[in-house]
């Protein structure tokens, strides 16, 4: 061997010390940050269970539940809530929910929107706790009927209800003072509804009398047609959900009421991305805003001088809708299972719902908190939020919970459109939609919730 | 040799002649500067064009000093009436946002140097060292790149959990120590590189890696600075699987984090903008400060 070989060998074996040696750092690096890694649900030290609570809400909110949360961990010393938003908003984290229950990693409680439940039910991982709900203590009765569907896709109680809201018209005062047209009446019918929307029109000055959602999210286009649906007695599936029902002549008669709004009076702004309406209310160009409880502290903050009243009837029920969310709580096992109930029970008593109510603009999840003497303050922090709490009494009915669902609405949601942009009438658009309905509710196997 | 010695170099030239030409040179070179800043009619095309990159972060920054209830108004105003600093103070106050920045900071850091090491050797020995498969090797490591990541997400998932990564920024960092694109854009570089400088060097005593360390990788400056942009970028802008590896806010990186701001039913805009132009700025200066290293750098990987 040369000498030149041998300084060449010493030299490449420098260089790969040099590259292991950086191969090496990179892993400690990555070792050191793998050390921040929060503890696993799971029993922390005997007899303690540490609960993963995934809240799903923004910054503001996150600082009231924390604040419930560390209540709940102050007073309970074997039971350990961690709470985090989970990733982000309620929407988006339900990819990450599921990807949690397809790794076994899923976290004990997660905030899921009610017209996932049937999906997430499906699962597999969900408990259910029907058979202890209505034992002594949980007062399950006095959530509010809404609630109670929609935890409970296929009879299953997959946790304990953590938002209610609902429909009802909210407008701006100035506007009717303008078109010289008196406040609407909370008795009011859907045939004074229209009559009002029309006087409050006025093209010159960009003036819409109400508002429809035709795009974006179609649950929010196909939600607003069941308050008029079920007024008119007509039902939106069919008791076993293998039939669409809402083609019935009551949801021919609900349609086109709004086509005539729409196509002849002209009166409907037509939302076509669902969120333009309330910057529209907000800036004096929408005079009455089907919308509900969310849009408080939007309104307040703008300094729009507005009331609310309920929905209008066809006679005398003002029958409205609400989509209720759920807490959803996740089997990781017994010792678990038992310490979500705790906390959730707990989360979810007037007393905690109240004080959740106050911090985030929430509904009232209880009828009885409205008799707390505590509801006061929650009426002075959210001034014109009463109406609407009152308004719950008047929803009776919950959307069906299965997991065609975001389907099904789909379909409706795109025939509705269609009718209220002229494109097609009431009862034909209706009976296709029933029909793609029917088609997605009997696929072999999809069936379920 | 400076100018000015130059010209006391030259004695025997006439001092008035002299004199004449630096006036005539002074008055071109003012022409010719003049004549630069001149509107061409390229700048017909590249002025309309200049503003549409520029508006949205105009338009960033304005809103970020609205009220969520003057950036949702119709018409929407052109600037603040009033220059409102609640969506910082709810940004920097109420949230965490110093260690969402500094997470996308570590994240993108590392991703950007381990790229920049394991893609140019990988590169480098997939265009010069022949190996047995080297070939369908190459060919199946580009076939990762058309395998979408929501397919792979739940497995990656699986594995992190397994290995004891997820909700740390190990998580973040491992999936982008490398990537098939780096590699290719690397492999495609050297293929092109000329051959006779590595043997000119192996010649003078270098080994392999000695070629690549002090010959090979100063001259692929152009490219590494290329997969370094595109590596940074990619990284500080991931937002899925962030959100999906990630549970503690106090390990978010920021495009998870200022996804928190969209609610359910409200979403604070004048938070999220601050939060934005925060974000963005910085990497803007970095920018505009090494904007000319940048162009250099990718019109030099343009020429090879």
């Amino acid at each position: 061997m040369t000498g030149g070989g041998r300084g060449r060998r010493y030299k490449e074996a420098k260089m790969k010390r040099i590259v292991l040696a950086g191969i090496a750092a990179l892993a400690l690096v990555l070792a050191a940050c793998s050390g921040s890694s929060s503890s696993p649900s799971g029993t922390s030290s005997p007899g303690k269970v540490t609960l993963q609570f995934w809240t799903a809400q923004t910054p503001p909110t996150t600082q009231v539940i924390n604040g419930l949360v560390n209540q709940f961990n102050a007073t309970h010393k074997n039971i350990v809530v961690q709470a985090s938003t989970g990733g982000t908003s309620t929407g988006d984290l339900l990819p990450k929910v599921t990807t949690a229950i397809a790794a076994g990693t899923a976290p004990d409680i997660a905030y899921i929107y009610g017209s996932y439940a049937a999906n997430i039910a499906q699962s597999g991982k969900t408990v259910n706790l029907a058979n202890i709900i209505h034992t002594p203590g949980y007062d399950w009765n006095d959530f509010y009927p809404a609630s109670q569907q929609i935890v409970s896709p296929g009879g299953k109680v997959i946790g304990f209800p953590a938002l209610i809201d609902n429909l009802s018209v909210i407008y701006n005062k100035k506007l009717f003072a303008a078109a010289g047209v008196p406040f609407p009446s909370p008795n009011w019918t859907w045939d004074q509804f229209r009559a009002t929307a029309k006087k409050l029109t006025n093209p010159a000055q960009h003036i819409y009398g109400v508002n429809y959602p035709i795009g974006g999210d179609l649950l929010d286009t196909s939600w607003r047609f069941f308050p008029g649906l079920w007024q008119r007695g007509g039902q939106i599936l069919s008791p076993d959900h293998k039939k669409a029902l809402f083609n019935s002549p009551a949801g021919v008669s609900n349609l086109t009421l709004w086509q005539q709004m729409a196509t002849v009076d002209h009166s409907v702004y037509l939302d076509p991305t669902a969120s333009k309406a309330e910057p529209l209310f907000t800036s004096g160009h929408l005079a009455m805003f089907v919308s509900g409880p969310w849009e408080v502290p939007v309104l307040n903050q703008a300094k729009v001088d507005w009331a609310d009243v309920p929905l209008p009837a066809v006679t005398t029920n003002h029958q409205t809708v609400s989509g209720p969310d759920n807490w959803v709580i996740f089997n990781n096992g017994s010792a678990q299972v038992k310490a979500s109930i705790t906390f959730l029970e707990w989360l979810t008593a007037p007393k905690q719902e109240l004080a959740w109510s106050i911090g985030s603009g929430s509904l009232p999840i209880r009828p009885s908190i409205l008799k707390l003497p505590g509801y006061q303050d929650y009426l002075k922090k959210w001034p014109g939020i009463g109406p609407m709490a009152a308004n719950l009494v008047n929803a009776k009915e919950a959307m069906p919970t299965l997991p065609q669902w975001p389907r099904v609405v789909n379909a409706l949601g795109n025939g509705i459109a269609s009718v209220l942009l002229g494109r097609a009438a009431p009862a034909a658009a209706l009976n296709q939609a029933a029909q793609q309905a029917d088609t997605i509710l009997n696929v072999p196997g999809a069936a379920g919730g | 040799m400076t100018g000015g010695q130059t010209l006391q170099a030259a004695p025997e030239v006439d001092p008035a002649l002299h004199r004449a030409r630096i006036e005539e040179a002074e008055r071109r070179m003012h022409r010719s500067g003049w004549r630069r800043r001149l509107p061409q009619r390229g700048h017909l095309v590249l002025l309309p064009l200049s503003i549409i990159v520029v508006l949205p972060f105009v338009w960033m920054i304005l809103t970020s000093f609205m009220t969520d209830t003057e950036i949702n108004s119709i018409p929407p105003p052109l600037w603040p009436h009033h220059l409102y600093t609640g969506g910082y103070s709810t940004v920097l106050a109420n949230s965490d946002f110093p260690y969402w920045f500094l997470n996308s900071l570590i994240v993108s850091g590392a991703a950007v140097i381990a790229q920049l090491v394991l893609c140019s050797l990988a590169g480098y020995a997939f265009a010069r060292i022949q190996f047995r498969g080297s070939t369908v090797m190459l060919i199946l490591l580009l076939a990762t790149a058309l395998i979408p990541f929501q397919l792979t997400v739940i497995p990656t998932f699986v594995i992190f959990h397994d290995i004891g990564l997820i909700n740390t920024l190990g998580a973040l960092i491992v999936p982008q120590l490398t990537s098939a694109l780096g590699i290719y854009l690397m492999y495609s570089f050297f293929q092109s590189f000329p051959r006779e400088l590595e043997e000119a060097g192996r010649i003078d005593g270098c080994s392999r890696l000695q070629v690549f360390w002090k010959i090979v990788l100063p001259l692929a400056r152009p490219a590494l600075a290329a997969l370094g942009i595109i590596t940074f970028i990619y990284a500080w802008n991931d937002l899925f699987w962030p959100l999906i590896a990630i549970t503690s806010s106090h390990t978010f990186t920021v495009q998870v984090g200022l996804a928190t701001f969209h609610g359910e039913f409200i979403t604070h805009w004048s938070a999220i903008m601050a939060g934005t132009t925060l974000t963005t700025v910085p990497v803007l200066l970095v920018f505009l400060v090494g904007q000319r290293r940048f162009v250099q750098a990718i019109t030099g990987a343009v020429k090879g």
